[in-house]
């Protein structure tokens, strides 16, 4: 039962074929004219979708010189894009329809808010005892990730109070004053 | 979440049509399941401006549902159904324009486009060149279309997860339940929250048509009735109803079955019955069909189908259309073989008077047809012995399998291990002691034939994949890409002859006929698709 040393060794050292040998080939047996039309129709669809604003592209920077040519091709401006009017909103998500259409207003009106609300919370955390329900708890939760959706915005302002170290805290020791010169360094 | 042959085919699809970045946002989401936003920018690496947009193109296209949970916030998932129904949109408007003429087809050609469209939105872009009559065209085809149901209302609730909605059904339905819920009562809300879902579709759809009281002026001034008329809300947004269209391609492979078993003439016997009831077929999983009786056939067949000649006739006296037509329905019915065997290889049942298709029967012959294709392909002759003797007997063991199929048991045994190997048979082991010794216990093989169909539809949403990475493989050919880059500058569009030299013209005639030739293939493989997937599923339970 198995392979012995000397079956091994007689084994082919050769590569096996990647595919079988398909026996016979199987041919595509002739279509007639109604399935032509389908099938023109079929690739109609693909082809329509190309040049519609439903088919999403990126504008890229190419590095090639600009050349004669490139006013006959087709550019990133002839790709047409998704138009508001066209979109019957209560279909969407409400979030994502007005994020990618508003992109600018919205986001100024939810810093403001969610400052308020993230002071409030640090109030009412230290305040409340620890036994709470599970619904608040994941709803603070919630808030602390709105929270840290906006502290990336204010990014820089947690720099600059690192940044300035007016000597108030400086030990004798080196390890407390390491981390401040640091920040010194970028002068 | 989906299995892979599943998820890199709709992906490949998602791509051909959106582009490749959208291809990203719904591979993230076929392959991790439902998530919220921010996971998906993250998984997908896009900027979230261009994963907003990708979203937004796939609910437009009723690709992908959206939900609210309480856990996750916002959540997006990917609906696999809809999305495979696209390789079957040329089929649908082809199908639109054989029932109602080019108008409609052309109407269900737009919509399919745009995923969903208000009527007005509709006849306005396609009457844009011939103001004068053809809005009137354009909107009475619509109405038609409607009315038969072909085009549905596009609702709120459809844009939501219906996994999601249901969990929430059933939550709301246990909460009421005071104590420990037993088995029992959970399986009722299970079905009761089934029942509401089913329910407020069915509901929500209905607002397609209102009422619309219509003034027809009569010859008398006195005389005036004020007609109602149903007409289409202009407000609603309409998508295409592919249960409708997918009822014509069933009732087309009937045909074509009826016409392989016996006979031109049969076929057309068989077309008429289904196109007397097919009004009423309104949804795949209908076991049989409406009765009807043969007065109503005799009515869909026309003056010039000569039945005679699909028949033997004794006579020399050639005998009555109805009395025909009583001949064939009886050959259809299999009414000389009432045995069971008989049954399972009938088309309809007649009892005389009224003639019901049997869909169930014939939906299951077509798919062992398949399975036994298969088998004989891969398995040789012997293979496909093994499998009709384990489907008529249920579940035996090697040694009985080799005698009562009078083959050695040397042949026997690597046949039913390759076999298992790809899911045709399965094993069920039956110990004979407590401590299931596998030398003491009797391993019976049968053919599961949920697993065999699962398995094999898979292996053909594999070769769609490669069919359709061929055909973008095909494209990307380094002589043909600079050709198709060629045509695609707006000076070429617009004198291709003159501007193409004549080896460029030849090089991309042959690639539009292997492109033909390929989505042709495609065509195919998606019917057999069609026969194990789309006509097997009977019950009211989803996956």
């Amino acid at each position: 039962m198995g392979l012995t040393f000397t079956d091994i060794q007689n084994m082919s050292r050769e590569q096996t074929e990647l595919y079988p040998p398909l026996d016979p080939i199987p041919m595509l047996t002739e279509y007639n004219e109604e399935e032509k039309q389908i099938a023109q129709l079929q690739i109609g669809f693909a082809t329509r979708l190309r040049q519609s604003a439903y088919y999403i592209t990126e504008s890229t920077k190419s590095t090639d010189l600009p050349r004669y040519s490139d006013k006959y091709r087709p550019s990133q401006t002839s790709q047409p894009t998704l138009k508001r009017k066209d979109l019957h909103q209560p279909f969407f998500p409400q979030e994502i329809f007005e994020d990618y259409f508003n992109p600018k207003r919205r986001k100024a009106g939810e810093r403001t808010s969610s400052k308020k609300k993230v002071n409030l919370d640090k109030l009412v955390d230290d305040a409340a005892d620890l036994e709470k329900s599970d619904a608040e708890g994941s709803e603070a939760g919630s808030e602390l990730a709105d929270e840290d959706y906006d502290v990336d915005e204010e990014f820089d302002n947690d720099y600059a109070e690192n940044y300035f170290d007016n000597g108030e805290g400086d030990d004798d020791d080196l390890a407390g004053g390491g981390g401040d010169d640091g920040g010194g360094d970028y002068d | 979440m989906t299995d892979s042959s599943t998820a890199n085919l709709c992906e490949q699809l998602v791509a051909i049509e959106f582009g490749p970045l959208t291809a990203k946002v719904a591979a993230v989401l076929l392959h991790r399941g439902r998530l919220p936003l921010p996971q998906i920018v993250r998984f997908s690496g896009l900027k979230p401006r261009t994963v907003r947009a990708a979203i937004i193109v796939l609910v437009q296209h009723n690709i992908v549902w959206h939900a609210q949970s309480e856990s996750d916030g916002g959540v997006l998932e990917f609906n696999t159904d809809d999305c495979l129904m696209r390789l079957r949109y040329g089929r649908y408007v082809w199908q639109a324009e054989q029932l109602f003429g080019k108008a409609a087809a052309e109407i269900v050609q737009l919509i399919l486009d745009n995923g969903k469209l208000r009527p007005p939105v509709v006849i306005a872009h396609l009457s844009r060149f011939d103001r004068v009559k053809a809005p009137m065209v354009y909107s009475q085809a619509f109405h038609q279309l409607v009315e038969a149901s072909y085009l549905k209302p596009s609702t709120i609730l459809s844009h939501q997860s219906p996994r999601d909605k249901r969990i929430k059904y059933e939550n709301e339905e246990k909460a009421k339940v005071s104590g420990f819920p037993t088995a029992k009562e959970l399986r009722q809300a299970k079905e009761v929250a089934g029942a509401r879902l089913r329910r407020e579709e069915e509901e929500a759809e209905k607002i397609g048509m209102k009422r619309k009281a219509k003034d027809q002026p009569g010859h008398r001034s006195n005389k005036r009735k004020v007609v109602e008329e149903d007409v289409v809300d202009e407000d609603v947004y309409f998508r295409v109803n592919c249960e409708r269209f997918n009822i014509h391609i069933r009732n087309k492979i009937i045909e074509d079955t009826a016409k392989e078993r016996c006979n031109h003439s049969a076929a057309l016997v068989m077309r008429a019955i289904l196109k007397s009831t097919e009004v009423k077929q309104l949804k795949l999983t209908d076991v049989r069909s409406d009765p009807s009786s043969l007065a109503s056939i005799a009515m869909q067949l026309s003056d010039d189908d000569d039945l005679a000649e699909g028949l033997a006739i004794s006579s020399s006296k050639k005998p009555s259309q109805m009395a025909m037509l009583k001949d064939y329905c009886g050959i259809l019915a299999a009414a000389d073989n009432p045995t069971p065997a008989g049954k399972a290889a009938s088309f309809i049942s007649f009892n005389g008077s009224k003639v019901q298709v049997e869909f169930e029967i014939i939906s299951g012959r077509l798919r062992r047809r398949i399975l036994e294709a298969v088998t004989r392909e891969r398995h040789g002759d012997e293979g496909v012995r093994i499998v009709s003797l384990l489907l008529s007997t249920g579940k035996m063991d090697e040694k009985q399998i080799s005698k009562v199929g009078m083959m050695a048991p040397k042949d026997v045994r690597p046949l039913l291990s390759a076999m298992a190997a790809d899911s045709i048979v399965s094993l069920q082991e039956v110990p004979k002691s407590a401590d299931r010794n596998p030398a003491r216990t009797f391993f019976l093989w049968y053919v599961d034939l949920q697993k065999a169909y699962t398995v094999l539809v898979g292996h053909l949403y594999k070769t769609l994949y490669n069919i359709i990475l061929r055909r973008q493989s095909e494209q990307e050919e380094p002589l043909l890409k600079a050709v198709l880059e060629k045509r695609q500058r707006t000076d070429v569009i617009q004198d291709e002859e003159r501007l193409l030299t004549r080896n460029e013209r030849e090089l991309l005639s042959q690639w539009e006929k292997k492109r033909e030739k390929l989505t042709v293939l495609e065509m195919r493989v998606e019917e057999s698709v069609f026969i194990l997937r789309d006509m097997g599923r009977f019950s009211a339970e989803d996956e």
